[in-house]
């Protein structure tokens, strides 16, 4: 018997929103937005957390700037998550040293419910998710574990991230998403995406300077970029 | 300590099943450590204890039952304890919170292979509750 789902609803209980960044392809920003997101809802005045669910390869950390082989989450009766610029973060590389971790399905689900159960959040307006990409077993967990998260969808206007889009529009996950960010966007696809029932949240450019402010986040704030994810917060948190 | 988040799962587990049978008191409840995860016995017991009864649940017999942890390469099919592995002391801490972080630091000894599953042992659960 491994029943873990009453602790978990507890653990969460004082999150006000689970909102989990996701993406049918990779490399479309859902990490640049996810932690984005929680900074911008820290810097706005509301509590606010950061959970890295991708787990074979975290990379919050090294946009947060957070040395994971010097700081770690302290132990009290669970895991407090590390406080920085005003979001709680957690992630499993602060356990793995940022080392890629080879996972299988059956082991992706057990850090997720142990991170979950052991994780002592405060009281949040919202807990961001970073995923992996695709509708694999993460995506699977959140929407049988945390049954009240909703989903923001990341796409770029390429064919091909824009094909995964109307894939997730087909599954039973498309009603948990309550909105799409079109990242490095190059051209306007908001009615594509209206046609597939979905919500556009916002049209993002690509903006050029965000490589040199990864790790830095007084300079990761101050971008165009984290100007459009405060524009999209605003609307998220209405 | 984590020991106590452990326990806490465990209690609410047992609760929801409690709950749902109207039950107020368990026979018998026999929990399994497992190695890898290396939770202190004491500290887990206690906290048991003490969260069942701030519960108002009586607990007849309690049962710690340690299990070893052992790993299969899943490309040589090697099978491997935790002490064979000589694994440091800072790795160990690591592997008590998250067991699965194991995969980034240890490799089958005999082919070098990553791809190394628990087989036995990963961390604490219910083995069995009886009313």
């Amino acid at each position: 018997m491994d029943l873990k789902n009453p602790a978990i609803m507890k653990r969460l209980e004082g999150i006000e929103r689970i909102i989990a960044v996701i993406s049918g392809k990779g490399g479309v920003g859902k990490t640049l937005i996810a932690s984005a997101m929680a900074l911008t809802i820290a810097k706005i005045g509301f509590p606010s957390g950061l959970l890295d669910m991708d787990f074979t390869n975290s990379s919050c950390h090294l946009v947060l700037g957070v040395d994971v082989s010097k700081e770690k989450p302290i132990e009290d009766i669970g895991i407090l998550p590390v406080k920085v610029h005003g979001v709680e973060f957690m992630s499993v590389a602060f356990y793995s040293r940022g080392e890629a971790l080879p996972l299988r399905g059956v082991e992706i689900d057990n850090i997720f419910r142990e991170l979950l159960i052991i994780t002592r959040w405060s009281k949040l307006k919202a807990l961001i998710l970073d995923t992996p990409s695709g509708f694999g077993d993460v995506i699977l967990n959140i929407t049988t574990y945390l049954p009240r998260a909703e989903f923001i969808a990341v796409t770029t206007p390429d064919t091909l991230s824009l094909e995964t889009l109307k894939r997730l529009a087909g599954t039973y996950m498309s009603g948990k998403i309550s909105g799409v960010i079109v990242n490095m966007s190059y051209k306007s696809i908001r009615s594509s995406i209206e046609k597939m029932g979905f919500k556009v949240l916002a049209e993002i450019p690509r903006y050029n300077d965000l490589e040199g402010c990864i790790g830095n986040v007084d300079r990761f704030m101050k971008t165009g970029f984290a100007e459009k994810i405060e524009e999209t917060v605003q609307k998220v948190l209405d | 300590m984590h020991e106590w988040a452990l326990a806490d799962a465990i209690v609410e587990a047992a609760c929801s099943l409690l709950n749902e049978r109207r039950a107020k008191r368990i026979a018998l409840l026999n929990v399994v450590i497992g190695s890898l995860q290396s939770a202190d016995r004491e500290v887990l017991k206690f906290a048991l204890t003490e969260l069942f009864k701030s519960r108002g649940i009586k607990v007849e017999e309690l049962r710690l039952n340690e299990e070893e942890a052992l790993l299969r390469c899943r490309l040589c099919l090697k099978i491997w304890k935790l002490e064979d592995l000589d694994i440091p002391d800072d790795v160990k801490e690591a592997v008590h919170f998250i067991p699965e972080v194991i995969h980034a630091y240890v490799r089958c000894l005999n082919c070098g292979s990553q791809d190394l599953e628990i087989i036995s042992g990963r961390g604490v659960y219910i083995a069995s509750m009886e009313l």
